[in-house]
């Protein structure tokens, strides 16, 4: 009788002996003490280092310093922020005057309400409509294009929408209200300035104000800062098909659930949702303080991960497996595939393509609107 | 399915646990497995993708250079983190805390060859793939499973132990 082959044991415990050197294992442990003996004891050890394993499963996310996987952010004072806003917002309106006929527009006490169309985030001249004319409508001269209004939450909430009409060249006023409202975020500054500024974008502008106010007051997610329209409205045909835009500025509410990290960053208000309340496993702040969301149908972003510079890759979210958000392209015709797992911190994942599987690239991804079709 | 979204779903579950056992940090884990399937895409054909997967896997871990900094800042971490359970924790999560600590230590105890071997099976790689990742002949898998088990266990009894001592001698 062979003395007990303890390596033969466990082989034969873990089944990967064929049948016939299983059935000599089995003979000899069912006739030698010595071989039961043996047998016993490894099943014991492969019990235990099994229960050992298991218990290295417990290890919480997170652990690494943040220094270690992310690059830290950069602050800017609040002061850059609002010359940045005053010279796009009045470069924006610059624009739209010279790119526009000289068309004079009637407008009614209260905007007219206007299918939400979603738009791509900025860059963009701010487009045109023709607002219907109205009984008390007031005639508005042509220097008055390409007004800006600011409305403040509380207004919007307590009065009717802003109407439509002007007393000021829109240059100037854009520049007054740019300035009111660098002061008053001045002025805030303080704990809000430590939540950066969300930016919910709509288009037409002519969508009423209180409409919006309403709903995004109703967000639990964010809380509204202010309104800020853009665009100009021209009856002309060319201006027609021209689109302005709505820019809410709100500020996220700090969400204390365990896997979500409040942060500021762009979302889109679709027809009938806020992309931000939708029901999301996590969300965090991207490398620029994006929001970053694992949401089928949402778009993301892409970023190199190593280098966090964009890719200019925008891909849709498709489908939710486990904390594995899977992307599909924008276009049908793309190969381009990807997936992100939801981190606490971060979305991270790979886009690649299909079937070369090239140029593929380990990548984080921030929510941002999706860019119309 | 998509054949990347297949690879995905089948095997990333067992090899993030692999690496999170074998790393102790899941963060770190992750990173290591998604370089591993970016790898896995680049590749025309896998005759056997769990073996590859795993193998690539372990390859990765081996790089010695960012094991180390991450390592130092894991252990440090594990430290401050082993210091707020004392404070804070509710004895359940203290004494899971401990546990892993000593089955962490007790696997660090272990050769690499046998630690490999134990983490593999672990994911249910038969013998033939481990021998594969592991460079051996499939004839001496059972006997460094056999061997690394049983070290796995005693060092873990050797901790149990020694941290009893410690308990018994920090009461005294």
């Amino acid at each position: 009788m062979p003395l007990p082959d303890e390596g033969l044991i466990h082989t034969w415990l873990d089944g990967q002996l064929s049948a016939d050197e299983a059935a000599r294992v089995e003979h000899l442990i069912a006739t030698d003490a010595e071989w039961a003996a043996a047998a016993a004891e490894a099943r014991g050890l492969v019990a235990a280092s099994s229960r050992i394993l298991s218990a290295l499963d417990d290890v919480p996310r997170g652990v690494l310093p943040a220094a270690a996987t992310r690059r830290p952010l950069r602050r800017l004072p609040w002061w850059t922020k609002a010359a940045a806003a005053i010279v796009v917002i009045a470069g924006t309106s610059t624009l739209v005057l010279e790119r526009t006929p000289a068309p004079t527009i009637t407008a009614g006490p209260a905007a007219p309400v206007v299918p939400v169309v979603p738009v791509v985030v900025p860059p963009s001249p701010p487009p045109a409509r023709t607002l219907p004319e109205v009984p008390s409508a007031k005639r508005v001269e042509p220097a008055q294009r390409g007004r800006v209004d600011v409305v403040r939450a509380d207004q919007a909430k307590a009065s009717p929408p802003p109407a439509a009409v002007v007393e000021k060249p829109a240059a100037e006023r854009t520049v007054e209200r740019t300035v009111e409202l660098a002061a008053e975020r001045a002025a805030e500054k303080g704990q809000r300035e430590s939540q950066p500024v969300q930016q919910v974008q709509e288009s037409p502008a002519t969508r009423q104000a209180s409409n919006l106010v309403a709903r995004l007051g109703s967000q639990p997610a964010l809380s509204l800062q202010s309104v800020v329209v853009t665009g100009l409205a021209a009856p002309s045909d060319a201006a027609r098909s021209m689109e302005p835009q709505a820019e809410v500025k709100a500020r996220p509410v700090v969400d204390t659930t365990p896997r979500a990290v409040g942060g500021g960053g762009v979302a889109r208000v679709a027809r009938d949702q806020v992309m931000a309340k939708a029901a999301a496993p996590v969300m965090s702040p991207g490398p620029a303080g994006e929001l970053a969301v694992a949401t089928p149908g949402a778009c993301y972003l892409l970023r190199d991960s190593r280098t966090l510079a964009a890719t200019g890759v925008i891909m849709r979210g498709d489908r939710l497996v486990g904390d594995t958000l899977f992307l599909a392209p924008l276009s049908s015709a793309s190969t381009t595939r990807g997936w992100v797992v939801a981190h606490e911190t971060v979305l991270r994942g790979v886009l690649t393509t299909e079937p070369e599987a090239r140029g593929m690239l380990l990548v984080t991804a921030t929510m941002t609107p999706c860019p119309l079709p | 399915m998509s054949d990347t979204e297949r690879l995905f779903t089948t095997y990333h579950p067992a090899l993030v646990r692999y690496l999170t056992r074998r790393l102790g940090d899941r963060d770190w884990a992750e990173d290591i497995a998604q370089e591993t399937f970016v790898r896995a895409l680049r590749q025309e054909h896998l005759v056997n993708e769990r073996a590859w997967l795993f193998a690539v896997a372990s390859n990765l871990v081996r790089d010695e250079a960012r094991k180390d900094v991450r390592r130092r800042e894991h252990l440090a971490l594990l430290a401050a983190d082993a210091r707020d359970a004392h404070v804070e924790g509710p004895d359940v999560a203290l004494e899971r805390a401990l546990e892993a600590g000593d089955a962490r230590r007790a696997l660090d105890t272990l050769a690499e060859r046998d630690r490999q071997a134990l983490l593999l099976r672990a994911e249910g790689l038969d013998y033939p793939e481990i021998s594969d990742i592991l460079g051996i002949a499939v004839g001496s898998v059972g006997t460094t499973l056999s061997r690394a088990r049983r070290r796995l266990a005693e060092s873990y009894e050797a901790q149990v132990a020694a941290r009893a001592q410690r308990g018994r001698n920090a009461a005294s």
